[in-house]
């Protein structure tokens, strides 16, 4: 569901009493939305579930995030014919104007509640590399997809979470 | 187009023939019967004011959403009383929005049985281009999707 279409059906697919798994999670940067969304939901009893799609290691950022984290970065590499830098800023702002191609910038939102230092290079392998430190110690994920898309992941992370949905043990 | 996924298709147009609303069910619990009240009291913005008129509409060509909406806010108030662990002896029914890249593999792998006991009942589209997608989203809600997938952009 890109930002739009979250827009558009999430509010009355909520107050219908049906869970709602999203991939675009640039969507919920709109406060105003989040928080109708976030009504529906108590209203109903449904539940609005971003699932990490391409982003791992999203179970383990928000967890160190309960300690405190120090520093958090995000790399997304894609595809181009010659190697620069398209974007570095803040996890807001790069959901914010592109938000197909960082939209996992603002799964760590959510995630973190903290600055996300973000950078989208062109001319190298598709990669998504999120890394931070605290208090925990440090960590890197890393996820290269072998084919160019990264489609893939993202739909086997819906079809986990459909599962996860019906399973007694919950694991993450 | 693979076998797998030409299953899962047909297994959406069977569902279609299940959209009408399901008659008859246990009888509501005295709490049950609390948290339908509740939701009616409570009642979102897109359910119907008056869910009487609602059912005399029934079956009606005008009004087919009306119809779904009906559906829907009974079935908010059972959620209020029934969690989908606790549902989980029935097979869940997922709808998806959008059928590009991801929607198709979604699609395709439930079929394939890796998302557990679950089976796709609706896809919403922009262009139909088969019998099993929507293009009216009230009429895919009104499939009752126990959950919803918003794979990306709805094509």
């Amino acid at each position: 569901m890109s930002c739009s279409a979250v827009a558009a059906y999430a509010e009355p697919v909520l107050s219908a009493g049906a869970t709602l798994l999203i991939v675009s999670t640039s969507a919920l940067l709109d406060e105003q939305l989040r928080a109708r969304l976030e009504r529906a939901c108590r209203r109903s009893g449904a539940r609005l579930i971003a699932v990490a799609g391409a982003l791992a290691g999203v179970d383990a950022l928000a967890s160190a995030a309960v300690g405190g984290l120090e520093a958090i970065s995000l790399r997304v590499a894609e595809p181009g014919d010659a190697a620069r830098a398209v974007f570095r800023g803040s996890a807001f702002d790069a959901a914010r104007h592109f938000p197909d191609r960082l939209n996992v910038a603002a799964t760590t939102i959510p995630a973190t509640a903290a600055d996300v230092g973000v950078t989208l290079d062109r001319g190298q392998d598709r990669a998504v590399e999120l890394s931070a430190c605290g208090r925990f110690g440090d960590f890197t994920a890393c996820l290269q997809p072998r084919s160019d898309q990264l489609s893939h992941i993202v739909a086997l992370s819906l079809l986990a979470a459909v599962r996860r949905l019906q399973e007694p043990l919950q694991v993450g | 187009m693979s076998k797998a996924f030409q299953a899962a298709l047909e297994r959406v147009r069977e569902r279609l023939g299940d959209v009408e609303p399901r008659q008859g069910g246990p009888a509501p619990t005295a709490h049950g019967q609390q948290a339908e009240e509740a939701a009616v009291a409570h009642r979102p913005s897109v359910m119907p004011r008056s869910p009487e008129r609602v059912v005399g509409l029934r079956g009606t060509a005008a009004f087919p959403g009306l119809v779904n909406l009906h559906v829907l806010r009974s079935r908010a108030a059972r959620r209020n009383v029934r969690t989908l662990y606790e549902r989980r002896a029935v097979t869940l029914h997922v709808g998806v929005i959008g059928f590009g890249a991801i929607g198709q593999q979604v699609v395709q792998g439930i079929a394939e049985g890796r998302a557990g006991d679950a089976e796709v009942c609706a896809a919403l589209v922009r262009q139909p281009h088969a019998r099993a997608l929507f293009t009216d989203f009230y009429a895919f809600l009104g499939t009752r999707p126990d959950v919803v997938l918003g794979s990306r952009g709805v094509r």
